[in-house]
This record gives structure tokens, C-alpha cells and sequence, in this order.
């Protein structure tokens, strides 16, 4: 009879989580008690055996079907309801029509605005700050760092198909406001942080902006549901300090 | 935020975020569903109900769970809900240890692995279910536990009178030790 002790020593060992002082008490026990040995050498082998059992190899088409099944199904239900979580495109769509038109006429002064601006002031490293070089259009999945008056972070954005990403990491407890400024075939999905409370959004015609308040990580969706693949440029700011400007263009385009 | 978390996060805007999941995880999750109800077809069920459902649920992830275990959780609780359905629906008692090997199994397993694999179905599923997770998916002590939502010390104790009734049972079959 083995005593319960050392039956759970045995199973430790056999796991690989036992302690040197113990693996040591344990073998000048098995080295006294033959019947524990043989239990030990029987156990060992069944544990050997489900560890050496071969994994079973799934059809090679699975999780490629899986994948079809599950978007399938996801866009069948996204038809019947374009609500998908984060801030409603309904939202905007609803206005009573005296707001929606005043909306536009702003959405238009601002985002001619915006563009004279962005037209005049070439991107550059002159007008920046930290690393963000260039008035070159940037590509997917590129990495940044933020490092402004007050204000570390960074960002990365992507772009594929009618998805583009961006992420931010923000380490200052100072508001920063986040523009995309696009053509008028972008449409704002919804933004995610772990920080409690919901960012300040607002939709223009051709502009969205977020206002992002204290530290924190915010993963930002945007949909090109139209293709129309026009180029981004986002803009983050802070005080009307320029911390990052990009231009997100599609990834074919790289 | 955690790097699980954001990847969670992420497949709300990126369908390649969630592909990559599938991809690497379709294997594993497909082996402790084989492991647990014994049928390759029923198998690929449980595999593809998983993925759908951690999909839906996407929005109510615990942060607490790395990836695979939030996977593997759900993955094991498909397991389980086949199993009882497959109980109820044959009105019989059910043993997927009876089932027949489709040729497809039995040349994937030679003759200790069809042994040890009778000798895991004929455990209850409490024991089985931590054998699958600590031999077949080689997790820790700690991390079955998340998985089944049972203190480290249970696991213990259940996975080790799990493998004295599996020497037990693969003596009785005439297995060599």
C-alpha cells in the first residue's frame, strides 16, 4: 500500500512539477518501497503513452470553412440589421432634416477647409513631431511613434479591403482629437478601449473626428463599404499641436 | 490591455484577425473535441460550432483568458452539450466508446493510439476532460483550471486518479505497462 503522500509525489513528478527536495525524498522512497516503484514505472509509462499519442490531423478544407460559414452567416445577419455594435451609422442617418442639412453645409466649409489646409501645408517633418517623416503615402500596418508637447504614444493603422484599422496607444491624460479626413464613401464602424465611458465622435460630411480623453488604448474601424479605395488622411492632434499626419492609402496602392 | 484582448478587439473591424484565429487553433480544438466524443465527423461539428460561437460572443470575452483558453473552454462545454444530446437523441445510454471507427480513423490510428483512445472514453467526463487538456494539449495545472473553472487543486486530484484508472483499464485490455 502506497502511502497517499507519496502517490501524489509520483503524479507530480510524472508532471514535471515537483520540487528537487521533494523529487529527492521521493526516490530514496521509491528506492526502499519495490511495490511503489513498479506502481511508479506503470504510471510513468500510461502518462508516456498519452503523450506520445499522435495528434489527429483535420480535413485540410476545415478551417478554411469554417471561416466561409461563419462570414456567411455574419453578413446574412449584417443585412437584416446594419447595427453592429459600437456607434450606429443610424445614429447619424436619422437626424431630424433641418439638423442634417445644417450638418452638410458645415461638413462642406470645414472639409473645404481642411483641404486648402492640408493643401498648403504639405506633410512634412518641418510641421511634425517625433518620428513621422515624409508627405509620402504610408501603407498598411505601420507602426508610429507619438511624442508631442505632453503627449507619448503611438499608432498603427491598416488598411485591407473595406477594413481600415487604427490603433492608439496614448500615454498622456491630455485630450487628443483624431480626424479622418476622406472623400464622402467612408463611414465610421465604431471605436473600442478598455477606458470606461464612450470617446466624443462626430461625423461630418467627409471629416469624422473623435476626441479621445486620457490614457489609454483605442482601436478605431472604419468601413469603405463602397470600394472607392480614396486615400485617408488622418490627423492627430492635440491643443492644435500636429502629433502624427498620414495619409492611409489601400494596400495594392503600396 | 492585454495582448489577447486586443486581438479580440481587433476581429470587430478585421476579418483577417479572426481568420488567423481559426487557423491556428482549428487543429487543437479539433483534437480535444476528437478526444472527448470519439468521432471524427462529430469532431469537425464541434469544431466549427466553437468558432461560431466564439465569434458571436466575441463582444462578452473575458478579458481573464488568454485566447486558446477562452477557446479551449468553449470548445470542451460543445464537447460536453454533444455528448448529452447525443444521450437524449439515442434514448439509449450512450457510449461514444461503442461508436464504430470510420476507415478514415482507423488508419489515422495505429493500434496503442486506438487503445489509449477506448481507454479515455471509458473514463468518466470529469476525468477525461482533464486528461485531454494535460496530455493532448500539454496545459498546466493552472491553466485546466481556467479552463474548466475549477480550483488547481481539483485538477490535481482528478487528473491523478484519471491516470491510475487509465493504467488500471489499459492493464485489464491486456496492455503491456
Amino acid at each position: 500500500m502506497i502511502d497517499d503522500k507519496y502517490i501524489k509525489l509520483i503524479n507530480l513528478e510524472i508532471d514535471g512539477a515537483i520540487s528537487d527536495k521533494d523529487r529527492n525524498e521521493l526516490k530514496r522512497y521509491l528506492e526502499s518501497h519495490p511495490d511503489a516503484l513498479e506502481d511508479y514505472n506503470a504510471l510513468r509509462n500510461t502518462a508516456d503513452m498519452l503523450d506520445g499519442t499522435e495528434e489527429i490531423e483535420p480535413p485540410a478544407a476545415l478551417s478554411r470553412n469554417i471561416i466561409e460559414s461563419i462570414f456567411e452567416r455574419h453578413s446574412e445577419a449584417k443585412g437584416r440589421c446594419l447595427s453592429t455594435g459600437g456607434v450606429s451609422r443610424r445614429t447619424f442617418r436619422w437626424r431630424p432634416g433641418f439638423a442634417f442639412a445644417a450638418g452638410i453645409i458645415a461638413g462642406l466649409f470645414l472639409f473645404a477647409s481642411a483641404m486648402l489646409f492640408v493643401m498648403k501645408s504639405p506633410i512634412g517633418e518641418g510641421n511634425l513631431y517625433g518620428t513621422i517623416t515624409g508627405s509620402k503615402e504610408t501603407a498598411v500596418q505601420r507602426t508610429a511613434a507619438i511624442d508631442g508637447p505632453g503627449v507619448q504614444g503611438s499608432v498603427s493603422t491598416r488598411r485591407s479591403g473595406e477594413t481600415i484599422v487604427t490603433e492608439l496607444e496614448i500615454w498622456s491624460p491630455k485630450e487628443i482629437l483624431v480626424q479622418f479626413i476622406h472623400g464622402d464613401d467612408i463611414y465610421f464602424e465604431s471605436v473600442r478601449t478598455e477606458r470606461p465611458g464612450t470617446p466624443r465622435i462626430s461625423v461630418f460630411a467627409g471629416r469624422i473626428e473623435l476626441a479621445l480623453t486620457g490614457e489609454g488604448e483605442y482601436i478605431i474601424g472604419l468601413n469603405d463599404r463602397s470600394g472607392s479605395r480614396s486615400p485617408i488622411d488622418l490627423r492627430i492632434t492635440s491643443n492644435g499641436d500636429v502629433l502624427f499626419e498620414e495619409r492611409i492609402v489601400q494596400e495594392s496602392e503600396r | 490591455m492585454a495582448e489577447d484582448e486586443k486581438i479580440i478587439m481587433r476581429i470587430e473591424f478585421d476579418r483577417g484577425a479572426f481568420e488567423a484565429i481559426v487557423e491556428e487553433y482549428t487543429k487543437p480544438v479539433f483534437n480535444i473535441a476528437y478526444r472527448m466524443v470519439n468521432d471524427y465527423e462529430d469532431a469537425m461539428d464541434i469544431t466549427q460550432t466553437t468558432f461560431m460561437k466564439a465569434y458571436e460572443k466575441r463582444g462578452s470575452y473575458d478579458s481573464r483568458y488568454k485566447v486558446f483558453s477562452w477557446l479551449y473552454r468553449i470548445a470542451v462545454n460543445e464537447s460536453l452539450n454533444h455528448i448529452q444530446k447525443r444521450k437524449r437523441e439515442s434514448n439509449l445510454t450512450y457510449d461514444p466508446a461503442d461508436r464504430r471507427l470510420t476507415p478514415e480513423q482507423i488508419m489515422i490510428q495505429n493500434e496503442t493510439a486506438g487503445r489509449v483512445q477506448n481507454a479515455i472514453m471509458d473514463l468518466g467526463l470529469d476525468h477525461r476532460m482533464v486528461v485531454v487538456l494535460k496530455h493532448f494539449q500539454h496545459l498546466s495545472y493552472a491553466e485546466i483550471g481556467t479552463i474548466l473553472d475549477i480550483p488547481e487543486k481539483k485538477v490535481k486530484s482528478r487528473l491523478f486518479s484519471a491516470r491510475h484508472l487509465l493504467k488500471e483499464k489499459l492493464s485489464a485490455k491486456g496492455f503491456k505497462q
